[in-house]
């Protein structure tokens, strides 16, 4: 270089006169040859070259200056830095050009808008020449142009930003190969693979990864598209495989075909799929094993689905489900209401609760008790509804019977209520000594509560004559020798029993106030023929040993009522009062009446 | 003297002792007791042909509800009053009072009036 620049410098002092070196392409001859030689290198050169003296004068310069500037070299040269580059790129190197006289070889890159020949992006290479004592008699400049080279990174930089702005923000795995070797990748494929950093991925074999993608498959140029997902699995560094799809494109980087694949993590999908399919497979279970019945409906009431329950009631195969008409099994005296609630509603996609009759396979009409909800789609649309059904026909007739029960309950107690009622007046009334009317009433009361516990533990339907005899008998306090009781099985309806009751109460009270049992040797026979053919029912009670009865008593009272009135009504029949000499003997003669509703 | 002075009125009760009790009411209130019957079809034939000028009758009669005689006395404008044990929901049904048993000799003169001045 040092050698060069002495010649060129020599060169330059020939002067403005010397003949231009391409003007005289004479034969070149030793000394001079290689001068020429020299001088042709440096005028091929795309670069400007120059030599720049201490008063900034250009001294010598290569072709290059003309092409860059546009003037003749005769004319650059002798001329100072300022007048051929101009104010604005002379103010800009002024210092580096300092630097350089002062005996500092620098290069550096920078801008110059150029007075003649635009702005270039230029690299500057000053080398100071040194002679001697006289030190820095200029320097050698090498200019080069590299605003093409400078402007092509910058795109590219600007490219591969964004390429990696984009990379990084999908939540694809991005991937690009040469075929073979990973040249780079974003955060989420590393991740993907089970590495931290994407430059941890780079320079691994691609199939490493993805084993089963036929890398040869695409020729290049001819798929530059995105073509369709394809599925494969892929490996990862612990072994786990991931059910992953990708597309692919060919994209170019850094002058080179490279394979672009973008790689989506399925498994996640696919365990939803699979979370889906079998919840739904555990609701079939539930549904179909379930007893109430179970229905889904499309927007126009047409059943979807009929669970087990509801398919044996209606007697419908599985596979005739879309085709069956519900509507079809509904009491006709049901049918308006029923559709009306359900088209009101569908209408306002509301909730429908209703009782209606419908008709099973076996042709029974049964009440069911449907309650349903509308349904809805992941977009809200209205999809139909979803219900229950309840056969609710036993409970109907068990709540009911139990309205009835609890009715007749309450009419039984308010009669009992005015019979005690009736008992207190006719026990409190004529002029008998108190003391006797209270005794009278309070035992009449017990042979009541006595017969209404022999019906209560018959609850209430019937109950044999014996034991409505013994326990009224029983509630006396005499020797159980002193009144027989003998007759046939026969039952009584609870209204009789009540009045025989009170009856058997009221002669044995007689018979123990002034009959056969006011005395030690009295006896009473209490008994009955019961003929079932006839249903004829004779009884008699027939006092004897008692205190000789001379006439029957006049005043007739509450007890005769109960016994000649009270007893002949409820039995339908004849009470006959025989007041013999050696005791009472009285005989009813009445009729028990089959299927007789108890009152 | 009584509104009911006089009065024949009838009374179906198949209950003797209620029958007995309400035929002293009856008479206390200087009514003559038509009565008392304990059958539906006794009290059918005297409601369609006995004078009368009222009835007191027992809802129930041996597990039938006595509305015949009832009509029957509709039929020939004789005010009546009904006597039950199962719970009377309102006092008045079809404008015929209801006397909820048990009642006393004051309900009973009270629902016979209120019969008899809404049918005469």
């Amino acid at each position: 270089m040092v050698g060069n620049s002495s010649r060129a410098s020599g060169e330059g002092e020939c002067g403005p006169d010397s003949a231009s070196p391409h003007a005289t392409p004479a034969p070149p001859q030793d000394d001079e040859e290689q001068g020429w030689l020299s001088r042709r290198a440096l005028d091929a050169l795309p670069a400007l070259i120059s030599f720049v003296d201490r008063e900034e004068r250009y001294r010598f310069v290569n072709a290059a200056y003309e092409r860059w500037f546009g003037q003749k070299r005769e004319e650059i040269r002798g001329r100072t830095l300022l007048e051929i580059l101009g104010e604005e790129a002379y103010a800009r190197i002024a210092p580096y050009v300092r630097r350089a006289l002062a005996g500092e070889s620098l290069s550096f890159r920078t801008y110059l808008e150029y007075k003649h020949g635009g702005g270039r992006m230029v690299d500057v290479t000053y080398a100071p020449e040194l002679d001697g004592d006289a030190g820095v008699i200029g320097y050698f400049a090498l200019v080069e142009d590299v605003s093409e080279e400078v402007a092509l990174d910058a795109r590219l930089r600007a490219s591969e930003a964004r390429y990696r702005r984009l990379a990084e923000a999908t939540r694809e795995g991005v991937v690009i190969h040469d075929g073979e070797r990973i040249r780079d990748a974003n955060t989420v494929f590393a991740n993907m693979v089970g590495l931290d950093e994407p430059q941890m991925v780079v320079g691994r074999r691609l199939a490493d990864f993805l084993p089963d993608i036929e890398i040869g498959a695409d020729a290049p140029g001819e798929d530059t598209e995105f073509h369709s997902p394809r599925e494969t699995q892929m490996r990862r560094l612990d072994g786990a495989a991931l059910t992953v799809d990708y597309v692919g494109k060919w994209i170019e980087v850094d002058g080179r075909l490279m394979r672009l694949k973008s790689v989506r993590d399925l498994t996640g999908l696919r365990r939803t799929e699979k979370a889906l399919s079998e919840s739904e497979a555990r609701f079939r279970l539930v549904a179909e094993q379930a007893p109430v019945m179970l229905w889904m409906s499309d927007a126009e009431a047409r059943c979807l689905y009929i669970n087990q329950a509801l398919r044996d009631f209606w007697g419908v195969a599985e596979e005739d489900t879309l085709a069956f008409d519900w509507s079809n099994t509904l009491h006709p005296e049901d049918k308006p209401d029923l559709l009306e609630k359900l088209t009101a509603a569908m209408t306002r996609r509301g909730r429908l609760e209703s009782e209606a009759r419908f008709q099973r396979d076996d042709g029974a009409w049964r009440l069911l008790h449907t309650i349903a909800a509308p349904r809805f789609g992941p977009d809200g649309e209205f999809l139909g509804m979803i219900g229950v059904n309840a056969d609710v026909t036993e409970r109907k007739q068990a709540e009911r019977r139990l309205h009835l029960l609890v009715s007749e309950l309450n009419h039984r107690v308010k009669n009992m209520l005015a019979i005690v009622q009736s008992l207190a007046h006719q026990s409190f009334a004529g002029d008998a000594p108190k003391h006797e009317q209270t005794e009278a009433f309070r035992t009449r009361l017990s042979a009541l509560a006595a017969a209404h516990n022999l019906l209560t533990q018959a609850s209430w339907e019937q109950t044999s004559l014996a034991e409505i005899a013994e326990a009224t008998i029983a509630a006396l306090f005499v020797h159980a020798d002193r009144v027989s009781i003998h007759g046939p099985k026969v039952l009584l309806p609870p209204k009789k029993a009540v009045t025989l009751a009170m009856a058997l109460h009221e002669l044995s009270t007689n018979a123990l106030k002034y009959g056969a049992l006011s005395t030690e040797q009295g006896r009473v026979a209490l008994s009955w023929a019961w003929r079932p053919e006839t249903r004829e029912l004779t009884l008699e009670w027939r006092e004897r040993g008692g205190p000789p009865i001379k006439e029957p008593p006049s005043r007739k009272g509450f007890g005769s009522s109960m016994i000649e009135q009270a007893l002949a009504q409820e039995l339908d029949g004849d009470v006959r009062m025989n007041f013999q000499r050696a005791g009472l003997v009285c005989t009813v003669k009445g009729r028990l009446f089959d299927g007789e509703e108890p009152s | 003297m009584s509104a009911l002075s006089g009065k024949r009125i009838m009374l179906l009760e198949d209950e003797f002792l209620i029958a007995l009790d309400t035929s002293r009411a009856l008479e206390s209130l200087g009514a003559e007791v038509v009565g008392p019957v304990h059958r539906l079809d006794k009290a059918l034939a005297l409601a369609q042909s006995e004078p009368l000028d009222a009835a007191v009758l027992d809802v129930d009669i041996g597990g039938v509800k006595s509305d015949a005689v009832a009509d029957a006395l509709k039929a020939r404008n004789i005010p009546f009053v009904r006597a039950t044990g199962y719970g009377a929901s309102e006092p008045q049904e079809g404008g015929v009072p209801t006397l909820d048993k048990p009642y006393d000799a004051g309900k009973l003169r009270l629902a016979l009036l209120q019969a008899m001045a809404a049918g005469g």
